[in-house]
């Protein structure tokens, strides 16, 4: 199976993808990850609200809201 | 008498765990809610009960892990000193991330005692946890609990004098992880069960295209509830009581007899009569418009918000809000203000905490002060406008919408600063638990009696002290260029406008007797709700923002009003 990289926010609602990296510093890293977005876990996108709005995801079935700029930082494999 | 010392117990875990309904189970009714030292951050304290001893409980704010990304993440730090315990409360359902702030806490040298709440939805869910064996790997001890039902709180309580320091061994964040990894292969089992119907209706309160209309449904539901519950409690308890009461008043109205005293007191007659409204004595006024006109609303109002809260859709709103407030500098969270702002100004520039960056407090609470009324004021706005039409309570609405959205524009553009995004949980929705919605409601109601009583009665000694010295018409001719060359009202406003300063709704009915048509009316409520915040809401704000940035929101505070009114003034009166 190929993996192709994505940054998160390219994902359409009900794609799935597993999460690779997080691109960013410590903070960044720190703070995403206290969330249960981990390396390695699955995400699938719910909605995406329009005009740039954030991107609602699901981890472990949890819902999180995550602004387009934290979730392009996201890199998964689809 | 018991000498020993008073335990501090500390509720510790991530946002949206139970946590104060757990609290609402462990104290009784006399719980308060304190500002931490230094700070405006707000917590709750109460007491509670074991086994003849009596302990500090302290419902300390969520969060997900000890490095602070807001001011409330990092009060709930700093607290950690002062507990002599800790329960830390974690959401079964979602035990992999909630053993991240556990194992944090492990490393403290304060005695942990962990509780499973929500253990019934995670079985239902299918999730299994084996708590002797996480008791085991963590070192202290694990209670499964059902905080909603009390399921478990006993056993808790009775464990508390079991636990000790922990002994965890030091690990890196990456460690943790790992080490979290390890301990959820040994301890939870998940059997895959289909989308509930509740995980349906979540995601289509979040979707757009399904969330909007559903989110405008809730808001005009919950309106129509609060007008419901309030328009009820009027009727049937509060006009029934005040009938009893004007006779008394009356009595002791012609046991005064005329004069200063009287019009202090009770105020002035109306036809012989006592107008609650217009009267403006201590014992009319005084009373009536705080409790016979607006504390019914705030009741409605704070219980009508804590179910939306405590259900979990106030942060679907956030996420289907987020995409306007963020033109505005804000996120999402911002809508929280607002609402709660509605309720009481006070609660709301409060809440502007949640918030992390200066820029974005700043907007916050400035739009909050500028175009935000608070129940009191639409309970008058409503009475005294709704009278004409309910088309003049709409204008008001409009110029205040219309406001809020242009000074949230310009603000965002011209405070320097971040403006983070949004990054939020969304609850699964849950059943709320009575007792906690209560104390929640009870809490805010009690922000608006304490605050509202003293200076709706100072208000009233103010006001008649300045009539009769004659203070009022050395204001009204300094403000009418103004009052009158601006916004097109009588001199007199300038009372209202300065009795607007302690408290809002009675201002507005203070505009009742100066004979102004329905326009002047619809520019001197919107003009009041803009111009300047009340003094408890200025309190909070020169703690909030200091001194210097408030006198920065006050300047455009003015500005707003200046110019809002000015354009009403050409728009509904002409020149």
């Amino acid at each position: 199976m190929i993996h192709l990289e994505q940054i998160l926010t390219n994902l359409q609602p009900k794609q799935k993808a597993r999460i690779l990296r997080l691109e960013g510093g410590f903070g960044f890293q720190k703070n995403i990850r206290s969330r249960g977005i981990l390396e390695g876990k699955i995400v699938e996108v719910i909605t995406r609200q329009p005009v740039g709005g954030p991107i609602v995801i699901s981890i472990d079935k949890r819902t999180t809201a995550i602004g387009r700029g934290m979730a392009s930082r996201i890199i998964v494999a689809v | 008498m018991d000498i020993q010392k008073v335990k501090t117990i500390l509720l510790m875990g991530n946002p949206n765990v139970g946590k104060s309904v757990v609290f609402s189970r462990l104290t009784g009714a006399n719980v308060i809610a304190s500002n931490y030292p230094g700070s405006t951050i707000e917590f709750t304290k109460g007491l509670m009960r074991i086994e003849g001893s009596k302990e500090e409980l302290i419902d300390v704010p969520g969060t997900y892990s000890l490095e602070p990304t807001n001011t409330a993440e990092e009060v709930a730090v700093k607290m950690l000193d002062e507990g002599d315990l800790i329960i830390n409360v974690i959401d079964s359902t979602n035990l992999e991330r909630n053993l991240f702030l556990t194992l944090e806490l492990l490393q403290r040298n304060t005695p942990v005692v962990v509780a499973l709440n929500m253990w019934d939805e995670a079985k239902h869910n299918g999730i299994t946890i084996n708590p002797d064996e996480l008791e085991k790997l963590l070192g202290v001890p694990v209670v499964p609990i059902v905080a909603l039902t009390g399921e478990g709180i006993k056993t808790m309580l009775s464990r508390l004098k079991e636990t000790h320091i922990p002994t965890d061994i030091s690990r890196s964040d990456a460690e943790k992880w790992i080490h979290i990894g390890e301990i959820i292969k040994k301890v939870q089992t998940i059997e895959h069960r289909h989308h509930t119907i509740w995980e349906k209706i979540s995601d289509a309160t979040v979707k757009p295209t399904t969330g909007l209309p559903i989110g405008l449904g809730v808001i005009l539901l919950t309106f129509s509830f609060i007008r419901f519950i309030g328009e009820g409690l009027i009727g049937h308890v509060l006009e029934p009581l005040f009938d009893l009461y004007t006779p008394v008043v009356m009595e002791i109205s012609s046991a005064i007899g005329p004069g200063i005293f009287h019009d202090i007191i009770i105020g002035r007659l109306i036809d012989g009569n006592i107008d609650y409204v217009q009267s403006m004595g201590l014992l009319t006024t005084g009373i009536f418009v705080p409790f016979g006109m607006v504390l019914p609303y705030i009741l409605a109002f704070y219980f009508g918000l804590s179910i939306l809260e405590d259900t979990g859709y106030l942060p679907r709103l956030s996420v289907l809000s987020d995409t306007i407030f963020h033109k505005f500098g804000l996120h999402g969270c911002g809508i929280v203000s607002v609402f709660l702002g509605l309720g009481c100004n006070v609660p709301g520039a409060l809440s502007t905490r949640i918030l992390e960056t200066r820029k974005q407090r700043f907007i916050s609470a400035t739009l909050l002060a500028i175009s935000i009324p608070c129940m009191a004021q639409i309970a008058m706005v409503f009475g005294i406008l709704g009278s004409y039409g309910m088309q003049y309570v709409l204008m008001v609405f409009i110029a205040l919408i219309t406001t809020y959205i242009s000074a949230g524009l310009l603000l965002n553009r011209y405070i320097a600063g971040e403006s983070p995004e949004l990054f939020l949980d969304i609850p699964p929705y849950r059943r709320p638990y009575g007792k906690a919605l209560l104390k929640k409601t009870w809490m805010r109601v009690r922000i608006f009696l304490t605050e509202a009583i003293p200076f709706v009665f100072l208000g009233v000694l103010f006001i008649n002290i300045l009539y009769a010295v004659g203070i009022i018409d050395i204001l009204g001719a300094f403000f009418s260029p103004v009052i009158s060359g601006i916004w097109g009202l009588p001199k007199e406003a300038a009372a209202a406008l300065l009795i607007g300063f302690l408290r809002k709704d009675m201002a507005i009915g203070m505009l009742l007797p100066l004979g102004m048509n329905p326009f002047q009316l619809v520019i001197a409520s919107t003009v009041l709700t803009i111009y300047f915040p009340c003094v408890a809401t200025f309190a909070v704000l020169v703690r909030e923002l200091g001194i210097k940035d408030l006198l920065k929101s006050v300047l455009l505070m003015i500005a707003a009003a200046i110019i809002v009114g000015g354009i009403m003034r050409l728009i509904l009166l002409g020149f």
